[in-house]
């Protein structure tokens, strides 16, 4: 059935926030422009992906939506979204990975809006009040060493730390910030065609050992990496329980932009490199409007105010979400080191393969390799024993979702 | 804690349960705000509802209540993460910073189907949990009941739209416009990513018709066919991956098999949907069969049985059809009329047996030699035909020519019992000369006769 208002699907800042007064003066915009209502609605996280896809089938999508970097190509292969118009222009992106994921056989399918790299966020304080040199935690010897010695100083006193935290729940969303650790090892994704497996044992003998070291100088329990990421974050901001969390970096940013805060407790500092270098794992989201919208040239008025630099920097300011593109709030906030930090982070990163069926090998790689984690460091058995009762499985997993991929593969 | 306070926390629970017994789409919302409303007076700070996903694979957060605010959930727990007492069906309270969740299984016939994690300020005393405990209990009699419904409003859905499907589904001559028809009407009411139909050839196991239709509404035909799964009665799952094989049976008989899936965009399909939808193929299979017995009929009635050309009937109605052609296209095409030689002496002397597989080398050699364009036609006997399209007498004589050098070599390599020969004779049809398919065979035959006589004069 044909909607008589248009449908703006967004997801909520990391923050909490509530942004819905600058997506109510947008929408009070369009409306009277157009003399058509515009809602706002907005979708969690975890659920957006499942949320739309439904939407889709049941032909009832919404107009403008949000939708992550690492879907869009699955998302423009079902069908699902109308193409940039000629002439829509929007400012250039920061890095060349966010140009391409808004791509399709070279046309232009989303404008981008957010970016995101996976990077640490450290209790500046603690590591300030220890004199942790900053350049120790570059890389992954002198990383390990830190958190060995900041659990070593609390070790005996009533508010022990734990100095590294890294939720294992399994959602798609944890596997941005466990790839740059293999990356770092030398490990690259593969083409799905090939026939070698994409994960092979000697491929995560040494990172997942790695992280084992980490969460064993860390000394965390079960309970805490099972608790989600969202909660072990606020755990990290509220509490003196952690000093470094593999998690948004949203809350460094607020803290940094925020006057009244002269002493943030909070930084952000990159992975670590290992003996293939420093390379964060960069993604984001963007901007869509429906193949099936009957209000297109109003989705996309909407769409061109939602990237506004006057939006844009109000979005940061309350979320701590930073714009994909080159807009005021680079260059306004261009003499503070943490914002340039992100932005040299977001440059160097890389992006997962641009495939149609990324989002279903996403699910099925981050529930195979936080599977192998959570039963390599909780239930000590060997890596080569249970490579072969998870990975395995996995990697067929993985051959065979693309041996089914006839329509964009075997014909070709 | 007050026995009363106990005896309000099992109220709420079975009245929430009771909330839980309605078809509202809103039902764990409102049974949950009950909850937490009721649960006030333990000042209760957050609740969280997990559901059991459709695999038992782990726990979905339903929702998430905080400060009077329902948020829709977003976590997930797998199974193997869960605690040996949840999954024990024991009570567990946790001690948080500066707060205690205690975690109330919710089961069904010692089967656990859900949490509900409530966090209070103070810890709660021993009477209060066992409250807690059968406020559970209650509680999940609603839970078990609310996701039944919901499974079971997903199939009158199911059913419906199966109804849907046999009812568009009609009778067509062509398996290619029946498989099509068949994969758009299962994606269009089902909502798969893509449908994909295999039906193999009459009696064996190679795919020979194909098609697959995607969420695009694009109709593709696989140039490489992938290595398709041994299949039985039953249908058989993609690992894990959102999607089924189904046997196309037809009585004991697999004669294709269809799949369904959601690799795309990974959407859950019930083990209903699948039950149903092997009904449906046998339905297919049937029609796919009487397809087949149609094409069969029609076979015969316009082939011959032993050279598998076309017969006399079919030969002159395609003459009919060239003629309403080349006066269209203003283009002539050209009739051959041949006689095998010899072939009754075959016959009688080497018995029929041997005049038969004359009959069909003479064929099967013409064949190989003709355009694909061209067409051949038994008109009884020994007598075939000819049709050139768009061909002038001169071009056709140029293909008869490479026939005779073929039967030649054949000759002359003795390797046959039999002697080769046959007489021909051309007429071309021009276009608007008004001529009828019996005066041109005519024509094509009395040129074939004179050539005869001189072979017999040889």
């Amino acid at each position: 059935m044909k909607k008589d208002y248009i449908d703006v699907w967004v997801m909520p800042v990391h923050s909490g926030n509530n942004l819905l007064p600058s997506y109510n003066q947008i929408a009070d915009k369009v409306s009277k422009q157009f003399g058509r209502r515009v809602q706002f609605k907005i979708i969690p996280w975890n659920k957006a992906l499942k949320m739309l896809f439904t939407a889709f089938k049941m032909e009832n999508p919404p107009d403008v939506m949000q939708v992550g970097s690492t879907w869009i190509n699955t998302f423009s292969h079902m069908g699902y979204l109308d193409r940039v118009p000629v002439g829509f222009d929007y400012p250039k992106p920061i890095a060349d990975w966010i140009y391409q994921n808004c791509l399709d056989k070279g046309d232009r399918i989303a404008v981008p809006w957010i970016s995101e790299a996976s990077m640490i966020t450290a209790r500046k304080d603690i590591l300030d009040k220890h004199d942790i040199d900053r350049h120790e935690l570059h890389s992954l010897n002198g990383f390990l060493n830190t958190c060995d010695r900041l659990h070593h100083l609390y070790k005996y006193s009533d508010d022990a730390i734990y100095p590294f935290i890294f939720s294992l729940r399994p959602e798609p969303g944890r596997l941005h910030y466990l790839i740059p650790f293999l990356w770092t090892f030398g490990w690259k994704f593969k083409s799905f065609s090939d026939k070698e497996p994409m994960f092979k044992l000697e491929d995560l003998q040494a990172p997942f050992d790695y992280i084992k070291d980490l969460f064993t100088v860390s000394h965390i329990d079960k309970e805490t990496v099972t608790l989600n990421p969202y909660v072990l974050n606020q755990q990290l901001y509220l509490t003196n329980k952690f000093v470094f969390s593999s998690g948004h970096w949203w809350k460094v940013v607020l803290q940094t932009l925020d006057k009244n805060h002269d002493k943030p407790s909070l930084e952000a500092i990159p992975v670590p490199a290992g003996k293939a270098g420093q390379t964060p794992w960069g993604g984001g989201s963007m901007l869509c409007v429906s193949s099936l919208s009957h209000y297109k040239t109003e989705a996309w008025t909407i769409v061109q105010h939602m990237i506004s630099d006057d939006f844009m920097l109000k979005r940061v300011e309350t979320g701590g979400d930073v714009p994909a593109f080159e807009t005021s709030f680079w260059d306004k906030y261009s003499d503070i080191p943490q914002i340039m930090l992100l932005l040299d982070q977001l440059k160097k990163a890389n992006c997962y393969p641009i495939d149609p069926l990324w989002s279903s090998y996403e699910t099925i790689i981050v529930q195979g390799l936080i599977n192998l984690l959570w039963h390599y460091i909780y239930d000590e058995r060997p890596l080569d024993g249970l490579y072969d009762s998870i990975i395995t499985p996995m990697n067929k997993k993985i051959a065979e979702l693309n041996s089914l991929a006839w329509e964009s593969g075997l014909d070709e | 804690m007050s026995r009363e306070m106990s005896f309000l926390a099992v109220k709420l629970g079975v009245e929430a349960g009771h909330i839980l017994l309605s078809k509202s789409s809103s039902a764990f919302e409102q049974a949950a705000l009950h909850i937490y409303n009721g649960l006030k007076v333990f000042n209760i700070l957050s609740l969280r509802l997990y559901i059991l996903d459709d695999k038992g694979e782990g726990l979905d957060e339903e929702l998430y209540i905080e400060e009077n605010t329902l948020i829709q959930g977003n976590d997930y727990i797998p199974t193997y993460q869960l605690s040996e007492s949840i999954c024990n069906l024991v009570m567990v309270t946790n001690q948080n910073n500066d707060s205690y969740t205690t975690t109330i299984p919710l089961s069904h016939q010692d089967n656990l189907i859900g949490t509900l994690e409530i966090e209070t300020k103070q810890r709660l005393d021993g009477d209060v949990l066992h409250s807690f405990s059968c406020l559970g209990e209650a509680f999940s009699a609603g839970v078990y009941y609310q996701q039944e419904a919901r499974a079971s409003e997903k199939n009158e859905y199911l059913f419906d739209a199966i109804m849907q499907i046999s009812y568009n589904l009609h009778a067509v001559n062509s398996i290619d416009e029946l498989l099509k028809m068949f994969a758009e009407l299962t994606l269009q009411y089902l909502s798969f990513d893509r449908v994909t139909v295999f039906v193999y050839e009459y009696h064996g196991k190679e795919p020979i018709y194909n098609i697959c239709v995607t969420s695009r509404g694009e109709s593709i035909t696989l140039s490489k066919i992938p290595e398709l799964p041994v299949l039985d009665s039953e249908p058989l799952p993609l690992s894990d991956l959102s999607g089924y094989w189904i046997p196309l049976r037809l009585k004991e008989k697999t004669i294709g098999c269809i799949l369904v899936d959601n690799i795309y965009t990974l959407c859950d399909i019930s083990v209903d949907s699948i039950t149903v939808l092997r009904d449906l193929c046998s339905l297919m299979a049937l029609m796919i069969d009487n397809v087949r017995m149609f094409e069969q009929i029609n076979k015969y009635a316009q082939f011959d049985d032993l050279t598998n050309t076309y017969n006399r009937r079919m030969g002159i109605e395609l003459i009919e059809k060239l003629i309403k052609t080349a006066d269209i296209n203003n283009k002539a095409f050209t009739l051959c009329f041949i006689d095998l030689n010899y072939l009754k002496s075959v016959n009688d002397t080497l018995g029929h047996l041997v005049g038969d597989k004359m009959l069909v080398h003479f064929t099967d050699i013409v064949k190989s030699t003709i355009r694909r364009a061209d067409i051949m036609a038994r008109l009884g006997g020994d007598e075939f035909m000819i049709l050139f399209p768009n061909c002038q007498l001169e071009s056709a004589e140029m293909v008869w020519k490479r026939v005779k050098s073929k039967i030649d070599q054949v000759n002359s390599s003795k390797a046959y019992p039999y002697f080769l020969s046959a007489s021909h004779g051309m007429a071309e049809y021009t276009p608007g000369s008004e001529m009828t398919p019996a005066q041109l065979l005519s024509i094509a035959d009395h040129r074939m006769y004179e050539e005869k006589k001189l072979i017999k004069n040889l």
